[in-house]
Formats: C-alpha cells, structure tokens, sequence
C-alpha cells in the first residue's frame, strides 16, 4: 500500500501573482501558465505538507463549500498541473 | 541590378508575391540597399536619391551586399507647391505593403524609421523589457495593445485615427526596469550623434496619426486579442499580463524578471479588455466602447465600473 501523495509545486517555477490570479513561468519548458483565483489558491497549497483530502477539507471549511465538491475540484486542478508539468516529481527535492 | 550614379544602384526587383505587393513594387524605386542587424538581413528601397545617400550615412555600418527583397520601403513624395492649387502629400515609410508610417516631413519620417531598426537589437539586449505591443492614446487614455490587436486593428489603413486615436508607429515598446514604465527606447543602433541631432528638431504633426513616446508613461488600460469569442469582453489584469508576457521579445535575455516588471506595468492600469476577430469596423467600434466603458467618453473614469471582475473567463 503507498502512501497518499502530498502534491508539491516545483520549486523553479517563477510565480507571478496580480489580483489573486497567477501567471507562471516554467523555464525548462519555456511556457506561461495562465492560474484562474482557484487554481491560484490550491496552487499555493501545494506544499507538499499535506494530502489532496486534508487540503480538501481545510478548503471546504474555510469556503463554507461541500467536502465532495471541493475535494473533486482539488483533484480535477492537480491532474492539470501534473499534466501541465507544474508538479514536482517523487523525490525531487524540495528546494532547487 | 543595374549600377547607379554615385555608387548607388537602381532598382530591378520584380518580386511579386501579392496584388498589394505588385502595386507597390509598381512605384519608381531608384535606390536599393540591404543591411545586417543582429544576425538579420534585409532590404530596404526607396524613390529618393537623397533619401538613398542618407542610409548610407546613418546605416554605413550595417551595410552588406547580399541580395534581399525589400522589407521596408521609404516613398519619398515629390515636392509640390502647397496652397490652394498644390497638394501636401505623405512621405510613407512602408514595412511589407503596410503604410507604417506617414509623415510630412523627411526627418520625422527618417526618425520613426531609425525606431523601427531598433527592434532588430532589441532580443539581445537586457536595458528594457521589450513587448510586443503599441501605445494608443484616445480621449487622454494611454492604452496599451498588443501587437496582434495593433496589426489587426490598424494595417495601415489609418483605422485607429479615423477613430480619434493616435499610435506609435512601432509594434514594440521599452518597459523600464525600474519604473516599469513605458519609455522611450534607448537608441543602441550605431549611428552618428551629427545625424540623430539633426533629426531631433522636427515635430510631429497630429494629422499624421502617430504618437511618439518622449517621456515615461503608466498605460490606464491594456487590449490584447483573441481569435474568438464576443468582440468586446473585459478581462482580469491576470490574463492581460499572460497575453502581454508572451509578447517578450527579450526574454531569454532578462528571464523571469521581464515577467516581473510586466506585472507591475500591468498592476498600474486601471482597466483591461481583449477584442475577439470581428469586421475591421466592428473592432474599431469595440475599442471605442472599451474605453468609453472603463473611463467614460471623456476619458474620465467612470466610477466603480472600472473595477475589473477577476473572474476573467
């Protein structure tokens, strides 16, 4: 059984941050990313100190949204970052 | 080609690639040149003798003699009695088959031109944060567009003025590091101090629609473009600050940094929109009712209506 993963953004990203939204550089792929205020806000989660469920439910509870809704949104935002490469790797260290 | 007098060689081009193109080539061109800058080689005519004498003063170090089809073509009009009987005509600085810049006088028309050189330095140098983008000054309300909006908007057809609007010339601007603000471009071009003086003195007509960037300037509003979508829809300073950055034309050269100092730049305007493809006229139309929107037909904001909602989708 592994255990369940703490998503973690990669620490090279260069993050630009403008009324709650984000643009962000990836420079080994040279790509902006466009982060809509959700996406921001989970972006910024992405610790690497916490599960998809346990931030869940800190979001829910500050929103005031259903567990179920917002965890299903978390995971939906991290399939998108993990495909857009905005994700660290297992065992990539935290700090470049 | 054919050998000129004083060294300078006429014009045989017969490359025609489009019906504006042979329209174009159709003018007496007398003078041709090529240059390198940066690694960049290309073509420059014009139907002036003196105009031709002029770049090889001014451009002497860029010069090379490798054929190139023109890009840029200086129509110097002929010189006719002004009054009731004469006729004040355009001198017009072509870059492809766009009128890019016209101008009733020679050294304004050299100047722009000289500004228009410089974007060939610009990806390697680290001065400025170059854009992709141009100045529009409407009702007082300094907007900033991107490129892709500028040429679609104004392909030389003077759109933008007909619409009380006046626009730099050239599809980039400087984005001062440390101000982040929009400022003249630094002059990096090799060229004699004798000559830029010289050209210094003319004014700019305002019936020449264009505007000229001579001190630093905080943009209210900023207008990029989309292929689709409702023709007018404003945006959060979130996706103008996407659309400007990916018009970095320096920014392997300054890195993240430029990504920085646009955001500031963007942080400091007050509205933002983008314009989806539409019928020239409708476009026109939409950026008139982008302003009038945000900062009223005066060009005075209009309130909490300027407030931008971040949900920008």
């Amino acid at each position: 059984m592994t255990a369940p993963v703490k998503p973690r953004t990669r620490p090279d990203l260069t993050v630009v941050e403008i009324d709650g939204e984000a643009v962000v550089y990836d420079e080994v792929e040279d790509r902006l990313h466009y982060l809509n205020p959700t996406a921001t806000l989970v972006f910024e989660l992405f610790d690497g100190s916490a599960t998809i469920a346990e931030l869940s439910r800190e979001i829910a509870e500050a929103s005031g949204l259903p567990d179920s809704q917002v965890e299903r949104d978390v995971r939906t935002l991290n399939q998108r970052f993990r495909k857009s490469g905005l994700l660290a790797t297992a065992g990539e260290p935290a700090h470049a | 080609m054919l050998e000129g007098f004083d060294g300078l060689e006429f014009v045989d081009w017969e490359d025609s690639e489009s019906p504006c193109m042979d329209k174009l080539n159709r003018l007496d061109w007398i003078v041709h040149r090529s240059f390198e800058l940066n690694g960049e080689t290309f073509g420059v005519r014009t139907n002036s003798r003196e105009m031709g004498i002029w770049l090889d003063r001014a451009l002497g170090e860029y010069r090379t003699d490798e054929r190139t089809t023109p890009y840029y073509s200086i129509y110097v009009a002929p010189q006719t009695p002004t009054g009731a009987a004469g006729i004040k005509r355009f001198h017009v600085m072509y870059r492809g088959t766009i009128a890019a810049v016209r101008s009733f006088g020679v050294d304004a028309l050299r100047r722009t031109f000289l500004d228009e050189l410089e974007t060939f330095l610009a990806p390697t140098r680290k001065d400025a944060v170059f854009l992709h983008a141009t100045l529009v000054r409407i009702e007082g309300v300094d907007v900033l567009m991107s490129r892709a909006l500028a040429t679609v908007l104004d392909d030389g057809r003077r759109r933008l003025l007909s619409a009380g609007a006046l626009a730099t010339p050239a599809r980039w601007v400087a984005v001062d590091h440390a101000t982040a603000m929009i400022v003249p471009v630094p002059r990096r071009l090799a060229v004699s101090p004798e000559i830029l003086a010289s050209l210094d003195g003319e004014a700019d007509d305002p019936l020449e629609g264009r505007l000229r960037v001579t001190e630093p300037v905080q943009p209210q509003m900023v207008m990029t473009f989309v292929a689709d979508g409702p023709v007018l829809t404003p945006v959060s300073r979130g996706v103008a600050l996407l659309h400007l950055a990916t018009g970095t034309i320096n920014f392997p050269q300054v890195g993240p940094e430029s990504l920085r100092t646009v955001k500031r730049l963007v942080a400091g305007t007050e509205a933002c929109s983008q314009l989806a493809m539409a019928s020239p006229a409708e476009m026109v139309r939409a950026f008139r009712q982008g302003v009038d929107e945000a900062f009223g037909p005066s060009g005075v904001p209009a309130g909490p209506r300027l407030l931008v909602s971040a949900d920008a989708r």
